[in-house]
């Protein structure tokens, strides 16, 4: 991936029927002026599952004549209500480097996206993570998708960009991504190093890490890199990087950890991660 | 998903039937019966049943007359005896009459014509849906208003070009329906099945006649104050933007308008349902409350103002189920002694300083309600509550009354009622907003019934 190749052209922002992902939307916006333009595709999702709750919980209750003249009434508005969601979602995006493409689908909201990935082409889906809804965000779980997910936090430019390396990682893509993306941001780069391993292993791992990070100051083309090795669990130590750097984006690629119990419920470490550190986060 | 949702029914059934197996093996607590044992395990499985929802609520009903007998806590006659109480003929009386409300358009008429006069502000218009929210339950049930009304507004809201989930006037307009109505439906015995199965408990096991009109002397202080309070929260939680009027007005005209004229069979069936409620008003103590909606509901047909087809899309068999059930649970856990075995564990911790039992019970059927259907919750409280009732030497009418109002007032979950499950679908707010203004709300409903029941009440004799 060279500096002059756009990290990222066609990017897709899921919009649910849920919430409307403001935070998201905007930062669409800024990736395009920074990248020089982007293929955005406003997805809106009504979710499936917001319907199955409406008949579980009022199945009882309503009678059939009920159901009927609701879902009629609402067939009428659901069309008129969805655009009005992606014009408003439009407005916030236009801008001259931005090309929009608008759908509308029914549906479960990782389901959906995967689809569209895969059909659209897509390299980057938006993510804005809201709790308190009916969203299970299954879309970051291991092997749903192959493409880059940007969790996004908040909506200040990015200045610094922190890079999370390890040794339970294979760091192929992800100082390349946090390269190419500082780069276009113009902006300070980190490369963090964490050793996670048993005590006995640690000497030889911290020196494996030292050498990677001192590969990548020789051979990354970029002014000055700021290289971190850190030692501990990776969940905790890449937290306390993050709140010790305060980057503005964060870059995590795969990570293989033996499933602990507080992870098990998360799914997988990265996203851990991603949802504690309160920063906006690209896992690649 | 599909293997993940059925392993997730089958592990609740498997608890379910696993604590009520274990009441059958294990020794009976001391001053419990082996039956009363047995109920307490009923009434676990089925409180689990009707919070987690493996199979529609109506079936765990069902499935409670139906284990009642088989596990012979009572006779089969006496359990399948409950399920004919007066209420469930009251309850299916007025939803006949409801349906003629609805088969013509009555409520849309009154609705619409309603709203009309609200629309000269924000502030003006969305006080105007909850009030009508809150008003119509007083004559339909409350599930029936919300889907009346959601769709409507939904359509005000699209008109206005309001975006979901962003606009606080689309956020108060669509919260202003379920809790209107869910406030409005403690008013009358027509606004929720509850309040007909706590009359139809009351009488069934302590022999108290509660009439139409007693009901709403009880009642309209707490509808009239908590329906104020909570659309202050909520003008208060999500201050309203400025958001042009002019084509909500437009949309209520035309839909005015396309409505037309008032047709003959409209005034039938509205006729009808003044002289059901005059009735109610003025003769329930002499033929009983289910009598007169019986009449009601024939005249409807005497006068040919809806067919039987209108009626039978138009019955809320569920409910009628749902109440079938939980009744004959209150009164088997009455009478095989469970109740009274719970209130005297219950007294044992507490004590019997009366203000704290009204405080606990109020508390406790608004923290059930949230997880249960409303009318699950009245029941699964009801007789325990007049167990603790006794004990503590509080009047039955008052301790049903007040689980029957504050098990209808749940604020705070989408699953609590289904009237926030149908108002959600609209997308113009979102749990955090209901929790948001449903924590208040249901702080402000608990002050409110507990200074209600504690003056108010005494002084019209409740008390």
């Amino acid at each position: 991936m060279s500096g002059k190749e756009k990290v990222f052209t066609k990017v897709l922002i899921p919009i649910s029927s849920e919430y409307f992902p403001i935070k998201a939307v905007i930062r669409a916006g800024w990736l395009a002026k920074k990248l020089g333009g982007l293929d955005v595709t406003l997805l809106y999702i009504l979710e499936e599952r917001a319907f199955k709750q409406i008949d579980r919980v009022s199945g009882y209750a309503l009678t059939m004549q009920q159901r009927e003249n609701m879902e009629n009434a609402l067939k009428d508005t659901v069309d008129e209500h969805s655009k009005i969601v992606l014009e408003h979602a439009e407005k916030m995006l236009s801008n001259p480097n931005v090309t929009i493409t608008k759908n509308i689908v029914i549906g479960v909201h990782t389901r959906v996206i995967r689809e569209h990935v895969e059909r659209k082409g897509i390299d980057l889906v938006i993510l804005q993570l809201v709790a308190g809804n009916l969203i299970k965000y299954r879309i970051l779980e291991k092997g749903k998708t192959n493409v880059p997910i940007w969790m996004e936090h908040g909506v200040e430019p990015i200045k610094r960009v922190m890079c999370m390396c390890s040794n339970l990682a294979p760091n192929k893509n992800t100082p390349k991504y946090a390269h190419d993306l500082a780069k276009s941001f113009d902006a300070e780069l980190h490369m963090t190093y964490v050793v996670d391993c048993p005590k006995e292993e640690e000497s030889k791992t911290c020196d494996d890490g030292q050498q990677f990070l001192r590969d990548i100051k020789q051979h990354m083309d970029y002014p000055e890199i700021n290289v971190h090795l850190m030692t501990g669990d990776f969940t905790k130590t890449s937290l306390k990087a993050i709140q010790t750097f305060n980057p503005d984006l964060v870059v995590v690629g795969r990570v293989e950890k033996q499933i602990a119990f507080h992870d098990f419920f998360d799914k997988s470490v990265r996203v851990l991660v991603a949802k504690k550190s309160q920063k906006s986060v690209l896992l690649v | 998903m599909k293997l993940k949702w059925k392993i997730r029914d089958l592990s609740v059934f498997a608890i379910a039937f696993s604590v009520l197996a274990l009441t059958l093996i294990l020794p009976t607590p001391e001053g419990l019966s082996r039956s009363g044992f047995s109920m307490l395990g009923l009434l676990f499985m089925a409180m689990l049943l009707w919070i987690m929802e493996p199979i529609p609520l109506s079936a765990t009903a069902l499935l409670v007359m139906v284990l009642q007998a088989l596990l012979n806590i009572r006779e089969t006659s006496d359990v399948f005896s409950s399920f004919g109480n007066k209420a469930v003929f009251f309850l299916i009386g007025t939803f006949i009459i409801t349906a003629g409300l609805e088969a013509h358009n009555v409520h849309k008429r009154f609705a619409l014509r309603f709203l009309h006069y609200f629309g000269n502000s924000p502030r003006q218009m969305t006080f105007g849906i909850f009030f009508i929210s809150m008003l119509l339950p007083f004559g339909m049930p409350e599930h029936g208003v919300v889907a009346l009304l959601m769709p409507i507004t939904v359509q005000i809201l699209v008109a206005m070009k309001l975006i979901p989930g962003q606009s606080n006037f689309g956020k108060v307009c669509m919260l202003s329906i379920g809790y209107g109505a869910t406030i409005g439906s403690l008013a009358t015995l027509m606004g929720g099945a509850r309040n007909p199965l706590t009359i139809g408990f009351l009488k069934e096991t302590q022999g108290i006649d509660v009439s139409f009109l007693e009901w709403i002397r009880i009642s309209l202080p707490i509808v009239l104050i908590s329906g104020i309070t909570v659309w202050y929260i909520l003008y208060k939680t999500f201050p309203l933007e400025d958001v042009d009027l002019t084509k909500a007005k437009e949309f209520i005209v035309k839909d005015v308008r396309k409505l037309g004229p008032m047709t003959g069979d409209q005034l039938k069936v509205i006729g009808i349902f003044i002289i059901t409620v005059v009735g109610w008003v003025f003769f329930s103590h002499i033929v009983g409350l289910a009598v007169i909606a019986l009449i009601g509901a024939v005249l409807m047909f005497l006068t040919e103002a809806v067919s039987w087809e209108d009626v039978e899309s138009r019955m809320h068999w569920g409910i009628i189920l749902l109440y079938g059930g939980a009744i004959t649970m209150g009164v088997s856990l009455k009478e095989t002694g469970a109740a009274a075995w719970i209130a005297d564990q219950f007294m044992n911790v507490v004590g019997t300083n009366e203000l704290l039992i009204i405080l606990i019970l109020i508390i406790a059927a608004m923290l059930l309600t949230q997880a249960m259907s409303n009318a699950a919750a009245v029941a699964t409280l009801l007789p325990i509550g007049l167990g603790i009732a006794l004990e503590a030497g509080l009047p039955p009418l008052m301790t049903s009354m007040l689980i029957g109002l504050s098990g209808g007032l749940a604020f705070m979950f989408v699953i609590a009622t289904p009237g926030y499950a149908i108002t959600y679908s609209s997308g113009y707010y979102s749990m955090r907003d209901l929790l948001k203004a449903g924590v208040l709300a249901n702080i402000a409903c608990i002050i409110i019934v507990f200074l209600v029941a504690t003056t108010y009440w005494r002084y019209i004799g409740v008390w």
